[in-house]
């Protein structure tokens, strides 16, 4: 087998063992009809930079994460387009095809969660929604372990001011800063 | 600080729980997935490719058949219908429709008895390019007035000219006006018009507009 299809094996590989969550970050951060097109973009550049791509399992599907973040903060600043190879998946990801928990399970902690500062709510997210961990959601974040643990309980500590006001003791949340 | 760490609990299963609703992963949705992963190396290679290639000649005009419409294929279809040759176009384009509706308009299975010949229309067409307006209402017009020079004449013959509907007069001019810019692809590109006609080319494509085939 040659060096190129070793290369190119090893790229489907991660992106494979990665897509289902990845489509998931983007689902949780800009819907279901947007989600494909991101996650089309952030498996184009994936190939695009694959001789980036890290031997190891876990260093790789951080490395993906790290160009979905680049991804979506990119179509956040406008730079959304419509990619056909994303059309079949559209197809499957509409709010029909959605069953069980009702769309608007939750908003309250969503909405709140929404509130929070921007660096914080993106913690909360990738920790409670995505599944990482605070290191993981650190290293994402490019913050340090510290950083990161500081924000976590801040951001819980503004979370639990909004959600039980009645069970919670005034507390000074520190500014922070990117 | 028992009742703290409860609260933590509580909190953390809500935000857990907080997450909204994502697509169920249904074999439909992985295979779609793992179609994605492969055709996005495909996507990402393909203008390197197109940039190694040379071409050494230089041009004529090229007569490419463009034949609209699937015989047999079901209205009423989505953009998974598209017929299997053009899942994966060589072209793609959008533009309105005379009546206001927005339609596709996509050409594949590109023949010649040339390889390169293919390869180079293949490498000329565009995917998900809006076709130029004006280029369309003044091709369009310009059908038009043709069309209703060549009515006179042949009622002057006392023969009847085949009806022919704005509408279809309006998506032959869309067919055109991409034809014309694939042709001047090509010869910016520096290929052979001459060489293509005569290895002789056909390029079949397909209309949808609100999803339905235009026949």
């Amino acid at each position: 087998m040659s060096r190129r299809r070793d290369h190119d094996n090893a790229v489907l590989h991660a992106i494979s063992l990665s897509s289902i969550d990845l489509l998931g970050y983007f689902e949780y951060r800009v819907g279901r009809d947007d989600a494909p097109d991101l996650l089309a973009e952030t498996m184009t550049t994936a190939w695009r930079r694959s001789a980036d791509l890290p031997a190891s399992q876990v260093e790789a599907r951080m490395w993906l994460y790290g160009i979905a973040r680049n991804v979506l903060a990119n179509a956040e600043r406008g730079g959304r387009r419509r990619w056909r190879l994303a059309n079949k998946l559209r197809a499957l990801t509409t709010p029909q095809s959605i069953v069980g928990v009702p769309a608007d399970a939750g908003i309250e902690i969503r909405d709140a969660v929404d509130r929070l500062p921007k660096d914080q709510a993106e913690l909360v997210r990738l920790i409670h929604w995505d599944g990482f961990t605070i290191a993981d959601a650190a290293q994402l974040c490019g913050i340090p372990d510290s950083t990161a643990r500081s924000r976590y309980q801040s951001a819980k500590l503004r979370l639990r001011e909004t959600l039980e006001p009645d069970r919670s003791e005034p507390t000074q949340i520190p500014a922070i800063r990117c | 600080m028992s009742e703290n760490r409860d609260q933590s609990r509580s909190l953390d299963q809500l935000l857990t729980r907080a997450a909204p609703p994502r697509t169920p992963i249904t074999p439909q949705v992985e295979d779609a997935l793992a179609r994605m992963t492969v055709q996005a190396h495909k996507q990402e290679r393909e203008p390197a490719e197109r940039r190694r290639r040379s071409w050494k000649v230089a041009g004529l005009s090229i007569a490419t058949a463009v034949m609209l419409g699937g015989a047999g294929v079901a209205a009423a279809a989505t953009a998974d219908d598209w017929a299997w040759w053009l899942q994966e176009p060589d072209g793609a384009y959008y533009f309105t429709s005379l009546s206001g509706d927005p339609c596709e308009y996509r050409v594949g299975q590109i023949e010649s008895t040339d390889p390169d010949v293919a390869q180079a229309v293949r490498d000329a067409f565009r995917e998900d390019v809006t076709v130029n307006q004006d280029a369309i209402v003044a091709d369009w017009e310009a059908r038009l007035a043709e069309y209703a020079q060549f009515t006179a004449d042949q009622e002057a013959l006392g023969v009847e000219a085949p009806a022919r509907s704005d509408e279809s007069m309006w998506i032959m001019s869309v067919s055109r006006v991409v034809d014309t810019q694939m042709r001047a692809d090509l010869v910016a590109q520096g290929v052979d018009a001459a060489a293509i006609q005569e290895a002789g080319l056909a390029v079949r494509g397909e209309i949808r507009c609100n999803g339905e085939i235009v026949e």
